[in-house]
């Protein structure tokens, strides 16, 4: 599903190097957990997935479904199955949040070759998945993440997440701000979407998301490396040393 | 009569010039020659106006109206004006003003209990003394109309004020609309302007007199001929507990100015003022309000939201005076603008002038490009770079249509900007 190949990343203004070499590959079906601490690139290796501007790739490659994913656009990634569950999802006023699922759907389905979906259904659709996420729907009602909790805006993510059933799904620090009610929920979103055909990829600073998501494997970064990988056992022995001791191998 | 006209440039001559022609048909001891001759004397006294007067900083009249078109002939006796309908959908009474002249004949039939219309002279109150814009209206309009409300009147439907150029060559157009709502009446009042595709030039006035307690709810729609001059001046003055909620969409004409002088004359009143500018190409737009808190208790909002495309140049003047007497007044004023192209401007120039001492005013001024943060999160989620661009053009201008909710007029509104963004789209991508 996905392949990084020794990926260095830098900062374009400042010219500053994040990812130092990457190399991860993620199988349909599976889920992998990137841990590290602050700093050792791991947001950076979500918005090059994701396609933001600002970041400049020096070297290596990212093959996703057996294409080139640098050379395409945020939108075209989207449409093609990767989401980014955002650290910091951003408040967008006056875009009614229906309004925006709605448009980002069809956009989608428009990018696959297929129909737009009809307004009842799709207000179905969503009903449905706001009423597992505890998303009210006077939220869905307001503008975009405006006014939105933290907790509220991150079950928006995975709102958006389970409607556009994307195959690659890239969770930033989703349990950032969540108390263990909210984490809880949005644990639950996560493995119902768990399938044989979609690989997820869970960002955490804290071992205690992996606690609900359990990951088929777990990588730590480190000054923008992969400085060791392991089964799920290697988070709670992380949890445990904490990341002093990689610090060392990665210098 | 002294008739020195100082002549300064092609386009000032050229008024002069069908100004002598208009005033050879009068007789020349009538009272209407005076007027339009001491009109078009205080317009000659300071000639066009250049970006060295004050008001007129950012839109240098001189050298942007170059050539003066000759004044529009009468327009055909049935004109189709089908196409130059802007609020085909909605139940509305009808006062049509085709060429600068009012058309009884094209206008609703029947008007509102309350409703009088009759023929309107061009006197200005004297406070716009000093401005070019009115004294020309007064020298050269033709045909103006008087729409007088009487007290205590509601409309079940508004009544749309429909300018509409007809022309097939460009064409001096010099309307006057004068209306007055009488006490304690409450009306929504439509004023659109639209034309053929020419380059019509278009000086307009329209005055205001809002008694006390009445409540007139103004909604323009200016949708000009992307080679048009606008020229529109407004002069209101709001009685005792009078509200005036104006709301204007400006998306058209090569070059625009909408100016207004608004006094909250009477206590206790209130203005709004509000406006979604939408300029692209190499169009101009200009936005001037003063505003005059003249005694206690006033208040107004003043919020005009503007998106600049190509090489588009805008401009807002906003002008808050508070008289010694207007005690408690609240005045705020907004201007924030949205630049799409390096190439395109806005400039800003939020005033206060206040004499009393127990007052609260403010004003804000923002200018700056989409979000791009907002447009990668749109991006994020499939949608494709320019339909992200819409949606966040749209809800920076949607802000200032909010109050009116689902209104059939705020569809109409809506779509204009649609419809001016979709165009923007499909003209970028050819």
């Amino acid at each position: 599903m996905l392949e990084i190949k020794n990926l260095h990343v830098q900062i374009e203004e400042e010219g500053r190097e994040i990812l130092r070499g990457i190399d991860l590959t993620v199988g349909a079906g599976e889920v992998h957990a990137i841990m590290g601490p602050n700093g050792s690139g791991k947001s950076t290796l979500s918005y090059i997935l994701a396609g933001r501007d600002g970041y400049e790739v020096t070297e290596g490659s990212v093959t996703y479904k057996g294409e080139d994913l640098l050379e395409k656009e945020p939108d075209e990634r989207a449409a093609e199955g990767v989401f980014l569950a955002f650290q910091y999802p951003i408040e967008i006023p006056g875009v009614a949040t229906m309004t925006f699922l709605k448009a980002a759907l069809n956009a989608q389905r428009k990018q696959q070759g297929l129909d737009e979906m009809s307004t009842p259904d799709f207000m179905r659709k969503v009903r449905e998945v706001a009423d597992r996420l505890d998303v009210t729907q006077e939220m869905l009602r307001r503008p975009l993440n405006v006014g939105f909790s933290g907790g509220e805006k991150k079950r928006n993510e995975i709102l958006q997440m389970a409607l556009l059933e994307p195959s690659l799904c890239v969770m930033d620090e989703t349990d950032s701000g969540l108390d263990i009610d909210a984490l809880r929920v949005v644990a639950d979103g996560v493995n119902l979407l768990r399938s044989p055909d979609r690989a997820i990829v869970v960002i955490t600073h804290y071992q205690r998301l992996l606690n609900y998501i359990v990951p088929d494997q777990v990588h730590v970064l480190s000054n923008g490396r992969v400085v060791r990988s392991g089964g799920k056992e290697l988070a709670l022995e992380l949890e445990e040393k904490g990341y002093a001791e990689f610090a060392g191998e990665a210098a | 009569m002294n008739e020195r006209v100082d002549l300064r440039n092609p386009a000032e001559r050229a008024l002069a010039a069908q100004f002598a022609d208009l005033v050879a048909e009068l007789a020349a001891d009538s009272p209407e020659r005076a007027a339009r001759t001491a009109a078009f004397q205080r317009f000659a006294d300071a000639g066009l106006p250049h970006r060295r007067v004050e008001d007129w900083k950012y839109t240098d009249l001189r050298s942007l109206w170059r050539d003066v078109a000759p004044a529009a002939a009468v327009a055909p006796e049935a004109p189709d004006l089908s196409a130059l309908d802007v609020f085909p959908a909605i139940e509305r009474t009808r006062i049509v003003i085709v060429n600068g002249r009012f058309r009884a004949d094209l206008s609703s039939p029947d008007l509102p209990a309350g409703v009088t219309v009759e023929a309107a002279s061009g006197d200005m109150p004297t406070h716009l003394r000093d401005d070019p814009l009115t004294a020309l209206n007064a020298a050269f309009q033709d045909g103006g109309v008087r729409i007088a409300i009487a007290a205590d009147t509601a409309f079940d439907r508004p009544l749309e004020i429909a300018h509409a150029a007809v022309v097939d060559d460009p064409a001096l157009i010099s309307p006057l609309v004068v209306v007055e709502v009488g006490a304690r009446s409450s009306v929504e009042i439509l004023e659109s302007h639209v034309g053929t595709d020419t380059a019509y030039q278009a000086n307009g006035v329209v005055t205001l007199d809002v008694g006390e307690g009445a409540h007139v709810r103004w909604r323009r729609l200016q949708s000009e001929s992307v080679s048009a001059i606008h020229l529109a001046s407004f002069v209101a003055h709001l009685a005792r507990d009078a509200t005036l909620d104006h709301l204007a969409v400006n998306r058209g004409g090569a070059l625009w100015r909408w100016q207004g002088w608004v006094t909250v004359a009477g206590e206790g009143a209130r203005a709004d003022f509000s406006g979604a500018t939408m300029l692209a190409g190499n169009e101009h737009g200009d936005i001037k309000l003063t505003l005059t808190h003249a005694k206690p208790h006033g208040s107004s909002r003043e919020a005009f939201k503007t998106v600049l495309a190509d090489k588009a140049e805008g401009a807002f003047q906003g002008l808050i005076e508070v008289a010694r007497d207007a005690q408690k007044t609240d005045a705020r004023m907004m201007a924030q603008a949205l630049l799409l192209s390096d190439e395109a401007q806005f400039a800003s120039k939020p005033e206060l002038e206040i004499f009393a001492d127990d007052v609260q005013c403010g004003h804000g001024s923002t200018t700056g490009q989409l979000d791009e943060t907002q447009l990668f999160y749109l991006m994020a989620r499939g949608i494709p770079r320019d339909e992200a661009s819409q949606l966040l053009i749209e809800a920076f201008l949607d802000e200032i249509l909010d109050p009116l909710e689902d209104s059939a007029v705020a569809v109409v509104l809506r779509d204009a900007i649609g419809d001016w963004l979709a165009t923007r789209r499909n003209g970028a991508s050819s």
